[in-house]
C-alpha cells in the first residue's frame, strides 16, 4: 500500500450570510465545494505534485493532509493510519502528526519574527518530546542548520537578519526538526528569486535522497514541477482532472485543461 | 529607421539612510526605440522598479535622482516629469487590486484620466472609455461596474485600458502579470503586446521572469545590484548570454518539459549583495566562477554596448 493515500477527499466551505440575514432575505445557504472527491496516492520516498491555478483547491488539500483542516468527507491515510480517526488516542494522533510537516509559501510570514532561529528550531523537539535537555536541543538545532546550508552561529539570530532564500532554509530546517517522513511544500519557492529558487529546490532534492523523504508539492509553476515531481496531479476547480507521471504529462497530456496550462507557461525558446 | 524615444544617460538613484547613501540605480544608460518592447529583468533589489519609477518621476523621498539625465523625444524631461506623466508616459503596476480605486467605478476612473490629459468633452471621454474597454476585451456595458466585480485578469485589463486611454508614447509595465495565474498571464501579455504594436507604443516591461521576457520583449536589459549587466536583442541575449550573471540566471531557470526531471538545477552560489555592502569592482564578482583579479578591483565598463564584464573585454 502506498505511503500517503487520499481517498474521496472532499471539503466544502460555508460562505453563507449570518443566520438572521438569511432568514430575512429568504436566501438559502451558500456552500463552496473547494475539493471534490479527490483521490491520489504517494509512494514512500517520491514526490507528488499538485498543480492548478488559484482557487483550484490545491492549498486546501495541503492543509487537510497536514491536519490543519478537517475533510468534509473522505479520508487521508498515512502509512496505513487514518489521519481523521476519532478512535485514535491523543498520543497516537500526535505521534502520527510528528511524521508530517509543512513548508509554507512565504518565509516572511511563517517564521515568528520575535523568536530566535534556535528557538524556532527547538520548538518541534520540545512539542513532540523528541530531545530532552536544552543543551542537546541546541546541538540538534546546529546540526539542522548545517544540513540546510546555514551555519550553527545563525541559531542566535532573528529571522529578519536573513534573506528570503535563507529564511526558506530555516523553514525547511524546522520541518526537519521533528524527523518527519512526509513534508508538504505549499509553493515553497514562489516568493523567491530564480537563482535562489534553484538553490532551495536542489536542497529539497538532496534532503529527499538523504532521508528518504516523501514530498507533496503544491505549486502553480509547471517548470518547478517538471524538475521536482515523479507524479503530477492536475487540479481544476477542486476536481483532479488528470494524473500522470511527469514524463507522460508533459509529452502526452490528455486533458484540454492540462494542455492549456502547459502551453501558456512562459518558455524560453524561439519559434522559428 | 529606429528612432530613439527615450534615453537614459548615466542615471543614478540614491537613498540617504543612516548607514550612508545607497545607490539603488547606479550609472544606468540605455535607450528605448519607438515601438519597441524593452524588457528589464533582474532579481528583487536589482533596481529595475526604481528605474521605472525614476523615468515617470515617482520616486518617494528619501530617494532621489541624484545624477544623470533622462531624454524623451530629444527633450530633457527629468526636471519636469509631471508634464509627461499620464499623457505621454503611463504606467501599469503589479497589483491591479491596489492600483484601482475600489470606491469608484472603472468608467469614472477612465473618464477622469482622459479628461485630465486630453481636450475632450465629458461625453467624448465616456465614449473613449467605452472604446478602451472594448479594446481590452471587456464588455463596454460594464463601464459602471466597480473594480471588485472583476477578476484579477480583467482588472489588469482595465488597468491596461487606463494606461492606453491617453494614447501615450511609452508604457512602463512593472511586473504586470506577477499577481496573475499562468493562463491569464499569457492573455494579458498577448493583449499588451498586440495593442502596443498596433499603436506603435513603446513598452518598458519590468519582470523577474525570464520566460515572460523571452516571449514578449524585443530587447532585454539585465540588471544586477542597481547596475546594467547586459543589454541586447532578446534572441541574442537568451541564446548567447555574455555576462556570467545572465548565464547563471538562464541555467537556473527550470524549463517546462519532461527532460529536466531528475537533473540537478544549476545554482548561482550566494545571494545578491546588499546595497550597503557592495563588493569593490564588479558587483557580481563574489558569485562569479570566472572572476579574476581585475574583477575584484575595478568596475567593468560596458563592452561593445553589450555586457559589463571584464571577461568580455579580455576576449576581444
Amino acid at each position: 500500500m502506498s505511503f500517503v493515500v487520499a481517498k474521496d477527499l472532499c471539503r466544502t466551505f460555508d460562505l453563507s450570510d449570518p443566520w438572521i440575514v438569511r432568514k430575512l432575505t429568504m436566501r438559502p445557504k451558500r456552500l463552496l465545494q473547494a475539493v471534490d472527491r479527490v483521490n491520489f496516492s504517494i509512494e514512500r520516498g517520491t514526490t507528488y505534485a499538485l498543480v492548478g491555478e488559484s482557487g483550484s483547491g490545491k492549498s486546501t488539500i495541503a492543509n487537510m493532509v497536514v491536519g490543519l483542516l478537517k475533510p468534509s468527507a473522505g479520508s487521508i491515510t498515512i502509512d496505513g493510519q487514518n489521519l481523521g480517526d476519532a478512535s485514535m488516542s491523543r498520543p497516537d494522533q500526535q505521534r502520527l502528526r510528528r511524521r508530517i510537516q509543512m513548508v509554507f509559501q512565504s518565509p516572511y510570514a511563517s517564521l515568528n519574527p520575535r523568536w530566535k532561529v534556535g528557538d524556532i528550531l527547538c520548538e518541534p523537539m520540545r512539542a513532540f518530546k523528541l530531545i530532552e535537555g536544552s543543551e542537546a536541543q541546541r546541538r540538534r538545532a546546529a546540526e539542522l542548520l548545517e544540513q540546510v546550508g546555514l551555519s550553527d552561529s545563525d541559531a542566535s539570530k532573528y529571522p529578519h537578519e536573513f534573506s528570503g532564500g535563507q529564511r526558506q532554509r530555516i523553514s525547511i530546517a524546522r520541518a526537519l526538526a521533528s524527523q518527519p517522513e512526509v513534508i508538504i511544500c505549499d509553493e515553497p519557492t514562489s516568493a523567491l528569486d530564480v537563482s535562489v529558487q534553484a538553490q532551495v529546490l536542489n536542497l529539497l532534492k538532496s534532503l529527499q535522497k538523504e532521508f528518504g523523504l516523501t514530498y507533496l508539492f503544491i505549486t502553480h509553476d509547471l517548470a518547478v514541477v517538471s524538475t521536482m515531481a515523479n507524479k503530477i496531479g492536475v487540479l481544476n476547480q477542486g476536481v483532479l482532472v488528470e494524473e500522470q507521471d511527469t514524463e507522460g504529462l508533459f509529452s502526452t497530456p490528455r486533458e484540454d485543461y492540462t494542455k492549456m496550462l502547459i502551453s501558456s507557461a512562459p518558455k524560453i525558446e524561439f519559434g522559428s | 529607421m529606429t528612432e530613439t524615444l527615450l534615453e537614459l544617460k548615466g542615471l543614478e538613484v540614491t537613498f540617504k539612510t543612516r548607514r550612508g547613501v545607497l545607490k539603488a540605480v547606479d550609472d544606468l544608460s540605455l535607450t528605448v526605440n519607438k515601438g519597441e518592447i524593452l524588457g528589464i529583468v533582474g532579481e528583487s533589489g536589482a533596481g529595475k522598479s526604481m528605474t521605472g519609477a525614476a523615468i515617470i518621476g515617482l520616486i518617494d523621498p528619501p530617494g532621489r535622482v541624484s545624477k544623470g539625465e533622462i531624454w524623451f523625444e530629444q527633450e530633457r524631461m527629468d526636471e519636469h516629469p509631471q508634464q509627461l506623466r499620464g499623457k505621454q508616459i503611463s504606467m501599469v503596476f503589479q497589483d491591479p487590486l491596489t492600483s484601482l480605486n475600489p470606491l469608484r467605478t472603472v468608467g469614472d476612473q477612465l473618464v477622469e484620466t482622459i479628461l485630465a490629459h486630453m481636450y475632450v468633452t465629458k461625453a467624448q471621454a465616456r465614449q473613449r472609455a467605452q472604446d478602451g474597454l472594448a479594446e481590452v476585451g471587456i464588455d463596454p456595458d460594464r463601464i459602471n461596474a466597480y473594480p471588485h466585480a472583476f477578476s484579477g485578469g480583467m482588472r489588469q485589463r482595465v488597468v491596461i485600458a487606463l494606461a492606453l486611454a491617453t494614447e501615450p508614447k511609452l508604457v512602463i509595465a512593472d511586473e504586470p502579470t506577477t499577481a496573475l495565474d499562468v493562463s491569464v498571464q499569457a492573455q494579458v501579455l498577448d493583449l499588451l503586446k498586440k495593442l502596443c504594436r498596433e499603436r506603435g507604443t513603446s513598452v518598458i516591461l519590468i519582470t523577474h521572469d525570464m520566460g515572460v521576457m523571452a516571449q514578449t520583449s524585443d530587447r532585454i536589459a539585465v540588471m544586477y545590484a542597481g547596475r546594467l549587466a547586459e543589454i541586447g536583442d532578446t534572441r541574442e541575449v537568451l541564446s548567447n548570454p555574455q555576462h556570467p550573471y545572465t548565464q547563471g540566471l538562464m541555467a537556473s531557470t527550470p524549463s517546462v518539459d519532461a527532460k529536466s526531471f531528475g537533473s540537478e538545477l544549476f545554482q548561482i552560489p550566494g545571494a545578491m549583495p546588499k546595497l550597503d555592502a557592495l563588493p569593490p569592482g564588479c558587483a557580481f564578482n563574489p558569485r562569479c566562477s570566472q572572476a579574476h583579479e581585475r574583477c575584484r578591483t575595478s568596475r567593468p565598463p560596458m563592452v561593445s554596448g553589450r555586457a559589463a564584464c571584464w571577461l568580455m573585454e579580455d576576449a576581444s
